[in-house]
């Protein structure tokens, strides 16, 4: 003991409660709601019960959870809610696309057609299949193939070329999905993995800058051989979220933090010259949820929050293009030619879908300049309706909010931390398209997770989601090594 | 683009409207019931061995009421999350307030971010680390609790796969002195040699 | 973190359906819509009618809109009805496509149009005015002159008549466009903004009303000039001693002038806009532009002269018949509609869409002194010649001066409406570079006011 106490020369609070040794029985203040618990108080004091029962009423069913419940936790059994999201996200997909087959006919019709056999199948096995087979949270899946069913619809009607490649980078991106589940599930050292990422990472970032051609005023995509274009971007924020959980996570010095804000603001630099001005918004505010996570010193948060705004009024001032993107959200209409075309179209589209919209296929969305990309909001709005579009917002906050739900089980400082950088930058993006689209903030040229047509975006939020299913994962693992069997513990 | 097309289009937005209705209510019906299936679940799972518990005394709320009575393991987290060990619901607690352990018949407890954690009247700064007996009274963010450790002789502290509470760690909470940022703490050769154990990637 | 996703969640929510409810009807009728072209080759069109069923506007088979044969009832309502180019932007054609081109038309209609095989059709409108008595208006007006007469039906807040002119022919538009300088295609009575003149003296009285009650116990001297500031407000003869009500019976500018000295700006701007001045026009059925009373202190004779409706004070003729209508409801400020009715293809009514709930402007105590002041101005003062035989009129007349050039006349205005609920019709003429209020356009408006009582527009 001695030897002990000499090692831990924190100041110590010692030997309390030697003096409370032996003093009378606590009071307690009698709560009047009911006579019950003032029952038990006097039972209490006498000391006829024991630790185990309170003075909740609910909580005489604490600790029983039916086998069937437990099976549910450890992810191997599938209930009827995730069964029916899979058959409907099915009937949804395959209705869409005979629509879209019958809407072009004339052109390339036909493939739509044979692309149902591709979809379909695809969604409802990562739906009801992969959870079984792999630790991930089978609604957060299901509800994730719906988002992307509703892209590859649109996409299929409006732009048919581009909806079979929405596809294809569909299946992939399930692949890499997968990948990154068994990353996070079975890896326990990061530090490797870190490094290697954030190496990797800068040196992808850096491509654009050396490869790739202006674009929109900005420089931010590089052009391959096979695959098309391509937008490091997008990946490398799956190292931004590593470094961040790995050196952020706890009981860090900030001398430990410091290479991953060296990394995030060599990123930010990077992106800065390739003018790609909303990723590195979202970078820097994820960047900022994440460390007010891991310290929760709202000082230095805030103080993190002025200095981005104090860049974001510099970026103002220096650069034209975002001088003109903001006149454009102030009033749009005194260009409605030029700058504000964009968004002018965007909201005439959304208008003109009313409540339930002009149908699929009908309507003119080809007017909106990067309607298959950054703006599918606002054609997704025409299409299928407000009401659509508005449930549609909802089906991203119920996924991210189950994602906090699920991460706040998590033990381990770093997976959390890793699952709330998730939750930011998806939310984040989300927030910021969205508003761009209704004309709530200016816009930033970011696209819509899931439904935008790119591959990287597709990769990077499939990587994103497969993130969070390696941490329910692991729950999941750690769950079914405390069942019963171990001691036999819950009623 | 003939008449049919046009019914059958809008026909189809209503039913997309019906169908991602029904998606949304069925989410949100299965996350609540999920999260209520783990509350229980949880709640069941901590009967393993536990060294003590902690008593509210006063100053909770509804959710943590005067009375209430938490079981404490022989080592963990003690914090908002549903994942920490000691679960305080606790309005402004962190996530991760502070971590303890309990050897022989004492229990250690070292605050980890700045919480108004009081151990018998004295205050806490993180980093530092409370020895405390049967008796003891805790107080976090304005609600008092009594330890009372359990009377069992020779009990091994469960092996856990990931101890959090390892050697090295309570190394590190004494030197990062504060919420993990600045360094005050004065590093003493003798952990010099210790070194090269802290950089157990358990963190 | 969860509560921080929400908060944005709702904020996008609101702001999604905030912009969409208020401003979504007008996106759909812009002009940069290309939707609206489209259906057009898919639709055809449905017809606008007058309130008495008189076919305005419709199209033929091969989608050619045609117009009504008679040449002068076509150029009465020609800014009412618009084109369907959409070069008057705020015609019923363009701004009401959505539903003339069945936007608007349920899923069990295009069944039916699919199942029958018939072209779909769009709603047709029946629209509330009148084309006969635009017709008589357009006839009566000064001839060579330009303005705008509004005729309300103040107890349904009906607009039974919004004659603009010059007026253009929608058969031959490209006369009109050549002439752009005459401003055929804008409808002035609702994007006309000019300064009110005298008539802006209501907003005054009531200002007054409200905030000065012992007024009534005062006598105003009028010496035909009062010294403010550097300046001096000038009346065109010196009116002696007189109460209150004979002042505003005369329109004297200079007890005015002394008012709005003692009211200041922030009184008289907040009855302004109680009245609707400054304020964002979201009206469903119409495009109003909005009217404007200073809201900064300038100067004291920048006050003065704003008080009398001269300045920096500009008002559109709907606005001010709105006024009347609102002194005319005992205090109650109403939407105006344009839409009577609106008909399926098939027959069948359509709801109208929801007119915004009635406010209360001044209250009806207030209302009724006003009242009784514009009555004496038919029957004393500067606007005898509006007063009609077997119905009490209540008005105002005015006389805005529009620039320091004396050989430039002046607009006359007259704003004003029966008092009996027989005949509820408010008017308000104005007649630019018209000379006086009380000698031009009141008798245009005792002709309108009249003419609406023959045709039994109630």
């Amino acid at each position: 003991m001695p030897k002990k106490e000499q090692v831990f020369a924190g100041r110590k609070v010692s030997e309390a409660g030697k003096k409370n040794a032996g003093a009378e029985k606590p009071v307690f203040r009698k709560r009047e709601r009911s006579a019950a618990p003032a029952e038990r108080t006097k039972k209490w004091k006498a000391g006829e019960l024991t630790g185990r029962e309170t003075f909740r009423e609910k909580s005489r069913n604490k600790g029983r959870v039916s086998a069937a419940e437990m099976r549910l936790l450890t992810g191997s059994r599938l209930d009827l809610p995730v069964v029916v999201i899979a058959i409907l996200t099915a009937v949804f997909e395959a209705l869409g696309l005979l629509l879209a087959a019958a809407h072009t006919r004339e052109t390339v019709g036909m493939d739509s057609l044979a692309m149902i056999w591709v979809i379909v199948p695809l969604g409802l096995v990562s739906s009801l299949l992969l959870p079984r087979i792999m630790h991930m949270d089978a609604l957060i899946m299901a509800l994730t193939n719906f988002l992307c069913g509703v892209g590859i619809v649109t996409l299929c009607t409006v732009s048919p070329l581009r909806g079979n490649r929405q596809i294809l980078f569909y299946a992939v991106s399930l692949g890499v999905m997968v990948l990154m589940t068994l990353l996070v599930t079975r890896i326990q050292r990061y530090h490797l993995l870190t490094l290697f990422l954030m190496v990797a990472g800068l040196a992808i970032l850096v491509l654009p800058l050396i490869f790739g051609k202006w674009n929109n005023g900005a420089k931010n995509w590089v052009s391959l051989p096979v695959l098309g274009s391509f937008q490091p971007s997008e990946l490398v924020k799956i190292s931004v979220l590593f470094a961040l959980a790995y050196y952020f996570s706890a009981h860090r010095t900030f001398i430990q933090m410091l290479p991953a804000l060296l990394f995030t603001i060599a990123c930010l630099i990077v992106l800065m010259l390739q003018r790609d001005l909303g990723t590195a918004l979202i970078y820097y505010l994820s960047t900022l949820v994440v460390f007010y996570i891991a310290c929760g010193n709202i000082p230095l948060t805030l103080l993190g929050a002025g200095g981005g705004v104090g860049a974001a009024i510099l970026g103002y001032r220096m650069f034209a293009h975002v001088k003109v993107r903001v006149a454009m959200w102030k009033n749009p209409w005194s260009d409605p030619t030029g700058g504000g075309y964009q968004i002018i179209q965007a909201l005439l589209a959304i208008s003109s879908g009313g409540l339930f919209g002009m149908g699929l296929g009908q309507g003119t969305p080809e007017k909106i300049p990067a309607y298959y990309n950054d703006f599918i909001f606002a054609v997704i709005c025409e299409q299928f309706g407000q009401i659509f579009g508005v449930l549609l917002l909802l089906l991203y906050v119920i996924i991210l909010a189950r994602a906090v739900t699920l991460i706040n089980r998590s033990r381990r400082s770093l997976t959390m931390l890793l699952g709330y950088g998730t939750v930011a930058m998806l939310g984040i993006q989300t927030f910021m398209i969205t508003g761009g689209v209704i004309k709530l903030i200016p816009l930033t040229g970011v696209t819509m997770p899931f439904l935008s047509y790119g591959g990287s975006s597709m990769l990077s939020c499939m990587a994103m989601i497969g993130i969070l299913h390696g941490i329910t994962g692991k729950q999941q693992v750690e769950t079914k090594e405390s069942m019963p069997g171990k001691g036999g513990n819950y009623h | 683009m003939s008449a049919w097309y046009s019914v059958l289009a809008m026909g189809f937005g209503y039913l997309s409207a019906a169908i991602i209705l029904l998606i949304v209510v069925i989410s949100i019906r299965k996350t609540v019931k999920d999260r209520g299936i783990w509350k229980r679940a949880a709640a069941g799972q901590r009967q393993l061995e536990y060294a003590g518990e902690l008593v509210v005394l006063g100053g909770g709320s509804k959710r943590l009421p005067a009375g209430e009575v938490l079981s404490v393991p022989y080592e963990g987290t003690i914090g908002l999350a549903s994942g920490c060990d000691v679960v305080l619901s606790i309005r402004r607690l962190h996530l991760r307030a502070a971590f303890f352990w309990v050897e022989g018949q004492r229990m250690y407890l070292v605050p980890v971010q700045r919480e108004a954690i009081q151990v018998d009247g004295e205050m806490l700064r993180p980093g530092d680390e409370a020895v405390m007996t049967t008796g003891a009274r805790i107080t976090v963010n304005g609600v008092s609790m009594e330890l009372h450790l359990y009377e069992s002789p020779g009990l091994e502290t469960e092996k856990l796969e990931y101890p959090y509470v390892t050697r090295a760690r309570r190394i590190q909470a004494h030197r990062g002195r504060g919420s993990g940022i600045g360094n005050s703490g004065s590093v003493r050769r003798k952990e010099k040699g210790r070194k090269k154990a802290e950089e157990n990637p358990e963190r | 973190m969860l509560l921080l996703m929400i908060a944005l969640f709702c904020l996008i929510v609101a702001y999604f359906c905030y912009s969409v409810y208020f401003y979504g009807g007008r996106w759909v009728a812009n002009p940069y819509n290309p939707r609206i072209n489209n259906q057009k080759q898919y639709v055809k069109m449905g017809s606008v009618m007058d309130r008495s069923g008189l076919v305005l506007a419709w199209s033929d088979e091969n989608g050619q809109r045609r117009y009504h044969k008679d040449a002068r009832i076509r150029q009465a309502v020609s800014q009412v009805v618009g084109d369907s180019g959409g070069k008057v932007s705020t015609g019923a054609d363009t701004f009401h496509a959505q539903y003339l081109l069945g936007f608007k038309s349920s899923i069990f209609e295009r069944l039916g149009d699919a199942i029958t095989g018939k072209r779909q059709e769009g709603d047709s409108l029946e629209l509330t005015i009148s084309a006969e008595l635009s017709r008589y208006i357009t006839e009566h007006f000064p001839d060579g002159k330009r303005g705008a007469v509004v005729v309300m039906n103040y107890r349904t807040s009906e607009i039974l008549a919004m004659v603009s002119l010059p007026q253009f022919d929608p058969t031959n538009l490209s006369a009109s466009l050549a002439d752009s300088e005459a401003g055929a295609l804008m409808n002035r009575c609702t994007q006309g903004l000019y300064p009110p003149g005298s008539t802006f003296k209501i907003v005054t009285m009531i200002s007054a009303i409200d905030h000065l009650p012992d007024m009534d116990n005062f006598a105003f001297e009028c010496t035909g000039y009062y010294p403010v500031g550097h300046y001096s407000v000038t009346e065109s003869s010196a009116h002696g001693i007189q109460d209150l009500r004979s002042a505003f019976a005369n329109s004297c500018n200079t007890t005015f002038a002394a008012l709005s000295q003692q009211l200041g700006y922030k009184l008289i701007g907040d009855t302004a806009r109680q009245l609707g001045f400054n304020e964002n026009f979201m009206f469903n059925d119409v495009i109003v532009y909005n009217s404007s009373y200073p809201a900064d202190d300038l100067s004291p004779e920048d006050l003065a002269w704003s008080s009398i409706g001269q300045g920096r004070v500009l008002a559109t003729p709907l606005h001010l018949t709105l006024i009347a209508a609102t002194i005319a409801n005992k205090g109650i400020f109403r939407e105006p509609r344009l839409l009577h009715r609106i008909i399926t293809a098939g027959g069948q009514e359509r709801m109208l869409p929801f007119a915004a709930p009635d406010r209360s402007a001044v209250s009806s105590e207030t209302a009724a002194r006003i009242e009784a002041d514009m009555m004496e101005v038919i029957r004393r003062g500067t606007g005898t010649r509006a007063a009609l035989n077997n119905y009490t009129v209540a008005g105002k007349t005015g006389t805005a001066e529009v620039s320091n050039d004396k050989s430039v006349a002046a607009h006359a205005w007259f704003v004003g409406y029966i008092r009996e609920k027989e005949a509820p019709y408010a008017v308000c003429v104005l007649v630019e570079n018209g000379g006086s209020g009380g000698r031009v356009a009141a008798p245009l408006a005792r002709r309108a006011l009249q003419k609406a009582i023959d045709l039994k527009l109630n």
